[in-house]
């Protein structure tokens, strides 16, 4: 019997538009659960969305659609608009340094002797394990600045190239990098196998002492030799198929919009196909003047707007196009059906800014949207000015049921009123 | 004679609190209260005869039924001593002067019916188990301390007493020193992970740090070394082996020599001269008179030093690089400080020089620094206008201070030759080839090829056996090499290229036990195992060259021999890693950078004084080691060590220059002693203010080594009041009040109260700061200058009655404690070395080296080489 059905021949069979069942059988990439699991999706645009076209007067259900969330009318029920959120004590060097704590929240950003904390995707993917064939995936659109940190501090360069990006996920590599890792993960067990027997004989010799640091050190090397088999078989099995074709990259750095889009598109086959549970994008070009129409100035300059109104107009235009994109997604995320409801019913996506006030230059009160994850949405909640946003992301995490109560600045889950 | 000196030596003498409480708090006026003094009787745990009698106490309550713990126990332990007889040794049977004296005078707050932590009544005997043994001696202690039974309680009388107290110390004695006896005093401990970037860049003769991927050492309560709190788990295994390839990669260089120099030009940023301020230009101008650029704001992406013509393209290849400048204040009247910052790609930036600049004069800036791949270091300075510049216009109009950068060169990575060293002594006994062919017409640098001069398996034998000489820190045998051996032997057979061959035994011998742990036999240490033991204490690696050469001749135990080797180490630069590390953890001054003051409340702390603060106790610290001073310099000294920001921050004038310096105190000054260091003051406050209750435990925890109990469960810590209404004594006075509190807190309170006199950053205050609120201003949200708030009151009381007004009066009392001092900082000495925490039957070597140096008054060296002699050190 054939145990990995192949995704294409499930959709003709169904027909496309019928709901594709969740099923363990389709992709071998599948845990053994059958409920689809909980994902992450982090988005961040990295110079703000301009104050008086986001937030609206009335808080709750019934709230005004303001220009920016006029474009996201037909998904109204869908997201959660937050106000009040920040992350304490982010002047760093230079106002832009909040990109990097943007995930993480460490304090004073790019300060001398300043080292960055872990960021939440990279929490999450840690406690989540080898579930999946990639921990994290994690892209950006202009640069490798990501704003991912392993616990160490050490930046996760983010995939700029969502071409590379699918063929990773999802095109069978060339066989001279396969063999070479294969080979490198041999050794690997080769040599944890002696470590493991020397280790072994250490602690029979000792074996009359409470020693736990040649048991440690005994389990330690069998874990690590499971862990490369695991990622062993991920490396045997085939990557799944998806119905879409490779996209191609868009080289010019002024197409911010399409490049964006682009990273976005990613997100519902990555869920789908459950390659990994966390994502982050960071949407992000200082100083290129972006080929959208209307638009003259570069957008970091734009977005120091001094209440120039012409220039206000213009930041508007790229903004309403970076919403849009969220905006897509939300669209997309809902078209394809899961179990007994759509992707979006199980990723939670946090679309948002590390600078609350781009023209002013300060990290307080970010704009902050929340959508799916099975959430009760469909309302602006204006938070007390200062909560931290880090209640937020315990929430997500507890929501992706990892169990932690704190994380980083936080001080306990977001209330939902 | 048995002596049983109330010996203070606490565990975990510097944890957050650690200290398993004998007497629950707030419990003992509860229950003395009931306790009558009526008839008690016999309490009887089997005393080697024949007599069984009901076990019944003063309490109704208490009542012993046969079905009762203590009854059954009585009755196990009778049967236990008639079938081995009356010798405690080995046996679960309690010494009937013991038990007489618990019935009568401990047993009626100690038992299982009540709320006590301990019960006495189920504490079985059997010293040989961990948790048996760590009771009973806690119970020797607090009795030998006078501290049990309390002082409201019937007390026995002295020759009971004493007769007690000698029992349980052989007792307790006997059992421990059997204990490491047979297993050693100090178990298996690793590499910490400092530990094995060291030794990684020692044993591969590298200067890359390559452990940036292994898990930080967890709060223990402890130093990290201590074997029995580490841990090794999968993620520590992976990391370990990740470094180990990091640092092979690093240590074997086969492509062509990646040196260059190049000068920053400053044609690019002309562009940058004219931009509007809002999008970041107008900060910088060409130099009106000379070569170069002046810079206006403290920024970081104009005045990076270039490594080629792309100006943020930053570090190409890793290594050591020289970074040089010529920088000078530009329309300053006063010194200007320039300081030289590295960013890296993950958003870290590190301070790596900071230099005063004496206005009218161009001078030059060189520093020689490791830097990694994708770093930037660039030029700024401290901006003593605060971004003055945007009111004015910009650099054009400006009439300000700025920094004048005429040039800046870098140049590296430098090696003394290529292939480097650490390449041609690994691959010893390959030749290795230039290549030629078309590189050269390139004029590229070209790699190198690797020849082999015999058969692979024997390069691969000699490499292996010569590598497992310096990481396995002894000479092995060659069944020990052989394993490793093996591995390498399937690629030979599929004839890998060789480099990947030799690879697979280098990264195994990395992560096996013989590199990773230190362990062995119990007894006295070979030599090998102690130029180990001696090179990580002060070292923080493997031995050296010379080390290894004594081992090997079995000289380094000899004592003249050893006393000469510590004092060669010492004076080591690389001694410089012991007292980073030790007192790093010792005074917690790896913690000094946790909390960031509030800026509103403190604006005065910047970069530079941030990372000046650590440095003072260090080179303090170190200035004890070296000069040999007395260890009461650490409670009051009549020097410090200061750089010019540093003295700024305590009112200290004549102090020029950012190098740091001895500065002899002047009269009156509060200063002076470690609880005067602002690193102590920062540590031990929060960022927005200052608790006596955190400032005093660190002195009983962490200096004295006497950690009081933690406080019971539910109640709280105090909360920061910033607004100004109550004062932190306030609180605390309230709480004194109340016995249970005030028995603990009366110790605790007191040096916190004589430190009240300096805030969280460490500055000196006569008055509380209060917050100044914020104002508001077309949504730019600024704070306003703190306020002056209420009196700071520094006078105080010490548990035993003494007055002191002020820290000054307090340091004076606090110095009666300095053998108690002294002790604390040997023991913390062995537990760092060793890797073990002290053992009860450590306790007469401390005492002895205590006694040798009390004379002298403590001086840190001597007791450093005393440490070093002793029988805790020499020994497993």
């Amino acid at each position: 019997m054939k145990t990995s059905l192949s995704r294409r021949s499930a959709l003709r069979a169904a027909g496309i538009t019928v709901a594709l069942p969740w099923l363990e059988a389709m992709n071998p990439a599948f845990g053994a659960s059958l409920t689809p699991p909980q994902r992450s999706v982090f988005i961040c645009t990295a110079l703000g969305l301009h104050p008086k076209s986001l937030w609206p007067k009335t808080r709750g259900k019934d709230y005004e659609a303001t220009p920016y969330l006029k474009l996201l009318e037909e998904h109204r029920e869908d997201f959660t608009l937050f106000s009040g959120l920040q992350h304490e004590d982010q002047t760093g060097r230079q106002p832009h340094d909040s990109e990097m704590t943007f995930l993480t929240a460490a304090r004073k950003p790019g300060m001398g002797g300043f080292r960055n904390t872990i960021s939440i995707d990279q929490l999450a993917a840690s406690q989540l394990g080898n579930v999946t064939r990639f921990p994290s995936i994690n892209m950006g659109t202009m640069k490798t600045q990501s704003q991912s940190y392993t616990s160490g501090g050490v930046m996760i360069p983010a995939a700029t190239s969502p071409s590379k990006m699918f063929a990773e996920l999802f095109l069978n590599g060339s066989s001279k990098e396969l063999q070479a890792q294969k080979r490198k993960w041999e050794d690997g067990k080769s040599i944890l196998d002696e470590l493991g027997s020397q280790a072994k004989s250490l602690r029979r010799k000792s074996s009359v002492l409470d020693n736990h640091l040649l048991d440690d050190y005994f389990d330690s090397i069998r874990t690590a030799e499971k862990n490369i088999t695991v990622a062993q078989s991920w490396m045997d099995k085939p990557k799944p198929e998806v119905e879409a074709s490779p996209p191609r990259d868009i080289p010019s750095t002024a197409d911010i919009i399409g490049r964006a889009q682009l990273l976005i598109d990613l997100v519902p086959l990555i869920s789908q196909t459950d390659s990994t549970r966390v994502v982050t994008i960071m949407i992000q070009d200082h100083y290129v003047v972006p080929s959208i129409e209307g638009v003259s100035g570069n957008h970091h300059n734009l977005s120091h707007h001094g209440q120039d109104p012409s220039k206000i107009e213009q930041l508007q235009l790229i903004e309403s196009k970076i919403v849009e994109c969220f905006g897509s997604l939300m669209g997309k995320m809902k078209s394809k059906q899961e179990a007994d409801g759509t992707l979006l019913d199980r990723t939670s996506i946090l679309f948002g800014s590390n600078l609350g006030n781009a023209n002013a230059h300060h990290a307080n009160n970010l704009p902050i949207f929340l959508a799916g994850g099975g959430f009760p949405h469909g309302q602006y909640i204006a938070k007390e000015k200062g909560t931290p946003l880090c209640n937020l992301f315990v929430t997500m995490l507890q929501r992706m049921g990892i169990e932690v109560d704190t994380f980083s600045q936080s001080t306990g889950a977001l209330s939902w009123s | 004679m048995h002596r049983y000196p109330p010996l203070a030596i606490p565990i975990l003498s510097f944890s957050v609190l650690v200290h398993a409480m004998l007497c629950l708090h707030g419990t003992f006026g509860v229950i003395t209260a009931l306790v009558t003094t009526g008839a008690q009787l016999p309490f009887l745990y089997g005393g080697g005869s024949s007599s069984v009698g009901f076990v019944l106490n003063n309490s109704g309550k208490r009542l012993l039924s046969p079905k009762s713990r203590i009854f059954k126990l009585a009755v196990s332990i009778l049967y236990a001593s008639c079938a081995f007889g009356p010798s405690f040794q080995a046996t679960a049977e309690q010494p009937k002067a013991l038990s007489t004296l618990i019935e009568q005078h401990c047993a009626s707050c100690h038992d299982s019916d009540t709320e006590t932590a301990l019960d006495l009544g189920s504490l079985d005997y059997k010293l040989e188990r961990v948790a048996t043994f760590a009771a009973w001696e806690k119970v020797f202690d607090r009795v030998s301390r006078g501290e049990m039974p309390p002082e409201s309680e019937e007390q026995p009388d002295e020759n009971e007493r004493s007769v007690f107290l000698n029992l349980l110390h052989d007792a307790l004695l006997k059992s421990s020193q059997m204990r490491q006896a047979k297993y050693g005093r100090a178990g298996p401990r690793r590499l910490t992970k400092l530990e094995l970037g060291y030794t990684l860049q020692d044993l591969l003769q590298i200067s890359g740090n390559v452990t940036s991927g292994v898990p930080e050492e967890s709060e223990s309560g402890s130093f990290d070394t201590v074997g029995a709190t580490q841990r090794i788990s999968a993620l520590h295994m992976e990391s370990f082996l990740g470094a180990a390839d990091e640092a092979l990669a690093l240590a074997i260089q086969l492509g062509g020599n990646p040196y260059s120099s190049h000068k920053t030009t400053y044609g690019w940023l002309k562009e940058w001269h004219e931009k509007p301020l809002n999008d970041g230009g107008s900060i910088t101008r060409e130099h009106p008179e000379d070569e170069g650029i002046v810079l206006f704001r403290d920024i970081d992406y104009l005045t990076m030093f270039h490594f080629n013509y792309n100006p943020y393209g930053g570090v190409p290849t890793e290594g050591v690089y020289r970074l040089q400048a010529e920088v000078a204040p530009f329309q300053s009247q006063k010194s200007l400080t320039v300081k030289c910052i590295v960013k890296d790609p993950s958003g870290g930036a590190r301070l790596l020089k900071a230099m005063d600049l004496k206005p009218g004069k161009k001078q030059s800036l060189e520093i020689e620094t490791y830097l990694k791949s994708g770093e930037i270091p660039y030029l700024t300075y401290v901006d003593p206008s605060k971004d003055a510049i945007f009111s004015k216009g910009g650099a054009r109009y400006y009439k300000g201070p700025g920094l004048a950068i005429h040039s800046q060169t870098v140049e590296g990575p430098l090696n003394k030759t290529w292939p480097p060293a650490s390449t041609t002594n690994l691959l010893r006994g390959i030749e290795l080839k230039r290549q030629g062919g078309l590189l050269r017409l390139f004029g590229g640098s070209k790699p190198f090829q690797t020849k082999l001069t015999q058969s692979t398996e024997e390069h691969i034998d000699e490499i292996v056996s010569q590598f497992a000489r310096l990481a396995f820190r002894r000479s092995p045998s060659r069944d020990e090499i052989q394993p490793f051996l093996e591995l390498a032997k399937p690629a030979i057979a599929d004839k890998r290229p060789f480099l990947e061959v030799m690879q697979i035994p280098l990264r195994s011998m990395l992560g096996a036990p013989s590199f990773l742990l230190f362990d062995s036999e119990p007894g006295k240490l070979d030599d090998s195992a102690l130029a180990s033991r001696l090179s990580y204490f002060l070292w923080r690696s493997m031995p050296d060259a010379e080390l290894f050469e004594l081992a090997d001749a079995g000289k380094l135990s000899d004592p003249k021999t050893l006393i000469a080797q510590v004092e060669r180490m010492l004076d080591d630069d690389k001694s410089d890693r012991f007292v980073k590390d030790f007192v790093g953890q010792w005074l917690r001054l790896y913690k000094v950078n946790v909390t960031t003051p509030d800026e509103g409340l403190y604006p005065e702390f910047d970069e530079l004084l941030s990372s000046s603060i650590p440095q003072e106790t260090e080179l303090f610290f170190s200035e004890l080691v070296h000069e040999n001073l007395s260890l009461c310099n650490l409670v009051d000294s009549d020097f410090t060590m200061l750089n010019r920001r540093l003295a700024e921050h305590y009112d200290i004038e004549g102090v020029e220059g950012q190098e740091f310096r001895r500065v002899e105190l002047p009269g009156g000054s509060p200063r002076g002693g470690v609880l005067t260091h602002a690193a102590i003051l920062k540590t031990t406050a929060n960022g927005t203010n200052t608790s006596p209750v955190a400032r005093g435990n660190f002195v009983l925890a962490n200096l004295l080594g006497t950690p009081p109990p933690p406080p019971p469960p539910n109640i709280g810590s105090i909360e920061p009041d910033t607004r100004g209404r109550t004062t932190i004594r306030e609180i605390l006075a309230a709480h004194r009040e109340m016995e249970s509190c005030n028995q603990c807190h009366r110790e605790i309170d007191p040096p916190g109260f004589a430190l009240e006199s300096f805030n969280p950053i460490g500055g000196f205050r006569t008055n509380y700061r209060i917050s100044g609120g914020e104002s508001s201003f077309f949504g730019f949200v600024s704070k306003l200058p703190p306020r002056k708030g209420p009196r700071v009151d520094s006078t105080g009381v010490t548990a035993d009655g003494q007055h002191f007004a002020d820290i000054q009066g307090y340091k004076k009392l606090l110095l009666r404690k300095k053998d108690q001092l002294a002790r604390n900082f040997i023991s913390q000495l062995i537990v760092f070395s060793t890797g073990a925490e002290i053992q009860f039957a450590d306790r007469q070597e401390i005492e002895r080296i205590l006694t040798q140096h009390q004379r002298s008054d403590y001086s840190v060296r001597d007791i450093v080489l005393s440490v070093v002699q002793s029988k805790l050190f020499l020994n497993q």
